[in-house]
């Protein structure tokens, strides 16, 4: 049987995990939101059809 | 850089011919050339999108009207953003990061950002002043066009864009447009069937055979590119 310390490590170490997870999900985002723009190069193909 | 490539006319897309026939929309799209190609070839530089795009939605839009709708009316001028949500949009872009140093001098030049760097409400005035509308209206569809759901592996659905800048994002077709319903209407063919009748026209005029798309890279390629 696993100690309350134990227990209090895996909790808290679990939820760390999360929280700097998300923060970089966020973070992410926001950077590939903001770069779009600046590298957007679309082109336009007219095939005829 | 990312690349994607959008193909026109889209296959079994027609431009309504009530909106116009071939040479008549050719005629519109040359006229708006003439009038705002300065404004547009400056709003593609700025934001990255084509002017074949830009011009094709004035098209449709306004049909190069820089007063079309009623006087007054929060959503006058060539491409009929709404100004309620104007201020907030250019907030937004400003506060990512993501508003280019181009659109920053003109909307400067017109006072819509201030020296402290604050974007002030924008009035009925500067949606039929034909620099700033079509300036705050590429923003407003490169906001768009920067979601997730206007891009899949296939690459940017113009189709996608189209929807939402005409009916919302939250609506029915809005919520079609962004793939949040079962089935997924994934191909412009889909969501143009699927849609309110005016969003629909509006997807094939855009990019049905004969529309403003087509023409704009084709016919006039030459002078529009």
């Amino acid at each position: 049987m696993k100690s309350n310390k134990t227990i209090w490590w895996i909790v808290t170490g679990v939820a760390l995990t999360g929280i700097v997870g998300g923060i970089a999900y966020v973070w992410y985002k926001s950077k590939k939101y903001k770069d779009a723009k600046a590298n957007r190069n679309i082109q336009i193909v007219n095939t005829g059809v | 850089m990312s690349t994607t490539t959008i193909k026109v006319p889209v296959a079994s897309l027609q431009s309504p011919s009530s909106w116009g026939s071939r040479a008549a929309i050719k005629g519109q799209l040359e006229k708006i050339w003439k009038n705002y190609g300065t404004y547009i070839t400056e709003a593609s530089k700025n934001s990255n999108i084509p002017k074949s795009v830009i011009v094709s939605f004035i098209s449709v839009e306004s049909g190069g009207n820089a007063t079309a709708g009623s006087a007054g009316h929060i959503t006058q001028g060539l491409m009929q953003w709404n100004r309620t949500y104007a201020q907030k949009q250019l907030q937004d872009e400003l506060a990512k990061g993501r508003m280019s140093e181009g659109e920053k001098v003109i909307l400067k030049k017109y006072g819509v950002l201030n020296a402290n760097g604050n974007i002030r409400a924008v009035t009925n005035a500067d949606q039929i002043n034909p620099e700033l509308n079509i300036t705050i209206g590429s923003i407003v569809l490169g906001q768009q066009i920067d979601q997730a759901w206007a891009t899949d592996v296939n690459g940017l659905h113009l189709d996608r864009v189209i929807a939402v800048y005409n009916a919302g994002a939250y609506g029915d077709t809005g919520k079609k447009a962004r793939q949040l319903t079962t089935p997924k209407l994934d191909t412009p063919l889909a969501l143009a069937n699927n849609v309110n009748s005016i969003t629909s026209a509006y997807i094939k005029k855009m990019l049905g055979k004969d529309g403003a798309m087509d023409i704009a890279t084709s016919d006039l390629k030459s002078i529009i590119g």
